[in-house]
């Protein structure tokens, strides 16, 4: 069975449910989990038309998104030492959230994704994200969803 | 972890593939698997009105499939020693999605596993449904698997 469990978070409720039962389940199957946070490049454009951020700014705000990724996966890395579950993690830069997910599982040599139907974007992503169907569409290994 | 788990089979190789990854993953935690096959009869209604006198061998030559369908899974199943069900379910019209949750839920699973052809935009599975569609209304996690081809494709 699985080997290798990516679990993706982006710290939403719904992610700390996958995180909680893919650790469980790689407890079970004796897999190794591989946690994961995208820190998204940071968008001008969003905060108003003509304002660029000063690149001490952005640089502040991308070390705040990686701070913010590194406390999730310290909280997944102490959930699995719990669980006795071997665990190592990566937070970092990604285009967008599913190219991360993707690349990472294949570059960890993952076997089986295990995440949560939908996260931080939007109530257009609330019902199923975008993130997560991306991930179905792109991913070659099994995808276990929690809702 | 998982007690029951639902597959639902087509008997398609992409189905193949949900059914396989559900054995393995049935195996290790002695849990159980109910084998669902949905008999779309709407595929035989949209010619009715022309064949009238055909509808019922029509029908049943799609519940002898269904029947066949589902005990090759099955077969495939015991001989791993696996524990598993059958169920049989026809419907006329409305989403595949629907019955999968449906049963989900009447068979107190506590897990579906399904596989998928993963193409651009909506990703298909087994029997014309679509993920998303199943994981919106599932009451229970589920494990999409992607089909040998559309995995090798990339």
């Amino acid at each position: 069975m699985f080997k290798r469990i990516l679990i993706p978070t982006d710290g939403s409720p719904t992610a700390n449910k996958a995180v909680k039962a893919g650790i469980e389940l790689a407890k079970v199957l004796g897999a190794r989990v591989t946690g994961y946070y995208a820190v998204e490049p940071i968008e001008t454009s969003i905060y108003g038309e003509g304002y660029m951020f000063s690149s001490p700014s952005r640089a502040r705000l991308e070390n705040h998104a990686k701070a913010v990724g590194r406390r999730h996966l310290a909280k997944m890395a102490r959930l699995a030492r719990a669980a006795g579950v071997r665990f190592d993690s990566v937070c970092a830069k990604a285009q967008t959230p599913y190219d991360g997910i993707v690349d990472t599982a294949r570059r960890k040599f993952c076997d089986a994704i295990v995440m949560g139907s939908h996260g931080r974007r939007g109530i257009a992503a609330m019902v199923m994200g975008s993130v997560t169907n991306k991930v179905l569409a792109k991913s070659r290994i099994p995808v276990l969803v929690f809702r | 972890m998982y007690r029951k788990i639902l597959v639902p089979i087509d008997g398609s190789s992409t189905s193949a593939r949900g059914l396989d990854e559900a054995i393995k993953l049935a195996k290790g935690q002695k849990a159980t698997l109910v084998i669902l096959h949905v008999i779309d009869e709407m595929v035989a209604m949209y010619g009715a009105d022309m064949v009238p006198v055909y509808i019922d061998k029509i029908f049943e030559s799609l519940r002898k499939v269904g029947k066949a369908t589902v005990a090759k899974a099955m077969a495939r199943v015991r001989a791993t020693g696996v524990k598993a069900n059958a169920v049989l379910v026809e419907k006329v019209g409305g989403p595949v999605a629907d019955v999968i949750v449906a049963q989900a839920k009447k068979q107190r699973a506590d897990l579906i596993v399904i596989g998928t052809h993963g193409r651009r935009g909506v990703t298909r599975l087994v029997m014309g449904s679509d993920a998303e569609g199943v994981v919106r209304r599932s009451p229970v996690p589920v494990l999409l698997v992607r089909s040998r081809e559309q995995a090798r494709r990339r």
